[in-house]
């Protein structure tokens, strides 16, 4: 089962687990990235994420489709959150299933680090001083 | 021919707008695409080295020639997750 998109609203994690469930795997690893209320010395008031979406969400594909091929996955969800995400908010959720673990914990740092480096999504982190638009100080 | 240009994040900051319809002659290139809009954006140019592109929705690079009716984008290094 594979499952990629991307909302606006809470991403709800709990929901997410019990969808779909395969009796026949031992292991499910649900990785969540949050909104911190800190980078780099300055106090971060949310996160304004922008997002390509037609792309986003064909990469988001791609690479879940890898993953899958890769670590044999049953279960493969990718969410992203776009807009204003609030400090202790979940911007991305991933899930991987498969029978052991191993294949679990290693294709979701797998997707995790595609997503970063190929994925059209921007975080704009806004302070009490102003904004940034992150990975890209150019 | 027409393309349409669509563009993100800091680099929609610098050009004021989030898509456009575009004319340009037959069979230019992202790069030649890239330079041309450069020219009336000047902040453009300070961002090229990090500029990515892509042509309707796929990863692209700049001697790739555009076609009628193509989608191409242009946007900073990502920051998703």
């Amino acid at each position: 089962m594979k499952k990629v998109h991307i909302q606006q609203q809470e991403l709800d994690t709990g929901r997410i687990l019990e969808d779909s469930v395969n009796p026949g795997d031992g292991s499910d690893i649900l990785f969540c990235g949050r909104v911190r209320n800190n980078s780099r010395g300055k106090n971060v008031l949310h996160i304004d994420y922008q997002v390509y979406p037609e792309m986003a969400v064909k990469e988001m594909n791609k690479i879940a489709d890898e993953a899958i091929v890769r670590w044999e996955l049953n279960r493969c969800v990718i969410v992203h959150r776009y807009g204003r995400v609030m400090p202790g908010e979940i911007s991305i959720v991933i899930l991987v299933s498969s029978p052991h673990r191993e294949e679990s914990y290693i294709s979701s740092k797998y997707i995790i680090d595609e997503i970063k480096k190929r994925v059209p999504i921007w975080k704009k982190e806004c302070y009490d001083d102003g904004s940034e638009w992150i990975g890209d100080r150019n | 021919m027409k393309i349409k240009l669509r563009v993100f994040a800091s680099i929609r900051d610098i050009c004021g707008f989030d898509e456009k319809e575009l004319t340009v002659p037959e069979s230019t290139t992202l790069e030649e695409l890239v330079a041309a809009l450069a020219a009336d954006y000047t902040k453009l140019a300070d961002k090229k080295e990090s500029l990515l592109m892509a042509v309707n929705e796929e990863y692209s690079i700049g001697t790739t020639v555009l076609k009628e009716n193509d989608t191409v984008a242009l946007f900073p290094p990502v920051s998703g997750g």
